[in-house]
């Protein structure tokens, strides 16, 4: 057998769950391999170690303890990260108000863009045209270049 | 006795004749009344050739237009060519102007909304206080017309002048000049066609598709008695009235309010914005009383710019110089 064979199988081999044939051939392999003879001893002391181990009693609430405690430990962290997700807003905000924040904000206190005259000519020629054809608005925007130097 | 009876009763006929015909000639600013008073209201084809003089050049369009007597009209646009196949559609409620070369619908108030025809009428008055309106009968398209002009009282210089068909009422052409006797604009149908009546399908407004960027213009003219302002502006525009102007409505427009002010055939607008466009490159700045204005023109046309007080003013019309200063000093004081 190979050694990475009998390491797999070394854990049952020492709580005697392997059959009969392959425990032989552990066995056998054990006596030549060094290596794997150590790690049985290995095995061997841990389950000394756990064996020294007092067996520990649960009191009558325990399980309902651990319940509240896990409860208790759920509302800390969704409090921690609802306080987390709070102050990383704030942080984005400041950066975003940081970003956009311009001294003087002149440009920025009339937030619709200023109408170029043209606008007000066309109001003015859609009148002017009254007696000519108000039903023509292809006339102004015939003529609505007048305007267009004032862009 | 008898003998008396034949002459006097062919006196009591023939002043009847001359009473009832009298009776039946209509004014000149009757005629012009009511040929007002039809638009909308005449079933009709024809193909309409419209011109305006800016800047010395000529710029004309000529359509193909339909009307429903019951205040529907199409236009389709023929020439010129960056015109061709816009299209006018106003189906009584509102009007649409397809302009497929820009990928662009403007939807408007109809043509024959009620405060039009109001504006209409208060224009008509103020023709009458400040100008002479005379007629004489003539013939267009081989149809009897009335010849109406219009000049400023006591001149006999021509402003304006429309053909009227006597048996429909329907304005057929009309020509504006300016002061100095120059032809300005004018507009006239050929081709006209009483009898056939248009199918109301053509006058419907489809929605176009998903391309087309669709821009609202609800904002209207409204007369200013409706609009029950009762502005601190309009007693500073007292050198306007005083030339015989009123202000006959007022609009909401970008940026501000616009006031329409009117002589009958002249046409001023003020406008109170909250800030002042960039004006062109032809504008000069003059100071008046210790306040700068801007000033510029083009052909007859003018425009007045200044701020007072945290306010901007606008005009733009056919108006002197001097008529503006006293307006702009006025509002010093």
């Amino acid at each position: 057998m190979r050694c990475s064979e009998v390491k797999r199988l070394l854990s049952a081999y020492f709580d005697g769950e392997l059959p009969t044939d392959k425990s032989i051939k552990v066995r056998e392999h054990l006596k030549s391999c060094k290596s794997c003879a150590i790690e049985l001893e290995n095995i061997e002391k841990i389950h000394r170690l756990m064996g020294a181990f007092p067996i520990l009693e649960v009191g009558p609430y325990f399980e309902s303890q651990i319940i509240d405690r896990i409860e208790k430990e759920n509302k800390r962290r969704k409090f921690s990260f609802g306080l987390k997700l709070t102050a990383g807003f704030a942080i984005c905000g400041l950066i975003f108000f940081l970003m956009t924040f311009r001294y003087p904000p002149k440009e920025d206190m009339n937030l619709q863009p200023t109408p170029v005259l043209n606008t007000y000519i066309q109001e003015y020629m859609e009148t002017y045209n009254g007696h000519i054809g108000r039903n023509n608005p292809g006339l102004i925007v015939s003529v609505s270049s007048l305007g267009e130097n004032s862009r | 006795m008898k003998r008396y009876l034949i002459p006097l009763s062919l006196l009591i006929l023939v002043l009847l004749i001359v009473f009832s015909t009298f009776a039946n000639e209509r004014s000149p600013v009757e005629i012009l009344s009511d040929a007002w008073d039809a638009e909308g209201k005449i079933s009709f084809v024809a193909t309409e050739t419209s011109g305006m003089y800016i800047r010395g050049r000529l710029n004309v369009t000529v359509s193909k237009v339909f009307a429903l007597a019951t205040g529907k009209f199409r236009r389709e646009y023929l020439f010129p060519s960056f015109l061709a196949g816009d299209l006018l559609i106003d189906d009584g409620h509102s009007s649409y102007y397809y302009q497929p070369n820009k990928g662009l619908v403007t939807i408007g108030p109809s043509l024959y909304d009620l405060p039009y025809r109001d504006i209409h009428s208060k224009l008509l008055e103020l023709i009458l206080k400040n100008y002479d309106v005379s007629s004489q009968p003539d013939k267009f398209l081989g149809r009897d017309v009335t010849k109406v002009y219009i000049s400023p009282k006591n001149s006999k210089n021509v402003l304006l002048v429309f053909w009227i068909d006597n048996q429909t009422n329907l304005i057929l052409k009309r020509e504006r000049y300016s002061s100095d006797g120059k032809l300005q604009e004018y507009s006239f149908y050929t081709d006209i066609d009483f009898s056939t009546v248009t199918n109301e399908r053509l006058f419907v407004w489809v929605k176009p598709g998903r391309d087309f960027r669709i821009l609202e213009r609800r904002e209207r003219f409204i007369p200013l008695e409706k609009s029950k302002r009762k502005d601190v502006i309009l007693v500073k525009l007292s050198p306007l009235q005083e030339k015989g102007y009123e202000c006959i409505s007022i609009k909401e427009v970008p940026g501000g309010i616009a006031y329409h002010f009117s002589d009958g055939i002249n046409n001023i607008m003020f406008f109170d914005l909250q800030d002042l466009p960039s004006m062109p490159p032809s504008v000069r700045k003059v100071t008046t009383d210790g306040i700068r204005y801007s000033y510029w023109q083009f052909d007859g046309m003018s425009g007045f710019a200044w701020s007072y007080d945290r306010k901007n003013f606008l005009i733009i019309g056919v108006v002197e110089r001097d008529i503006i200063e006293k307006i702009i000093k006025g509002f010093k004081y």
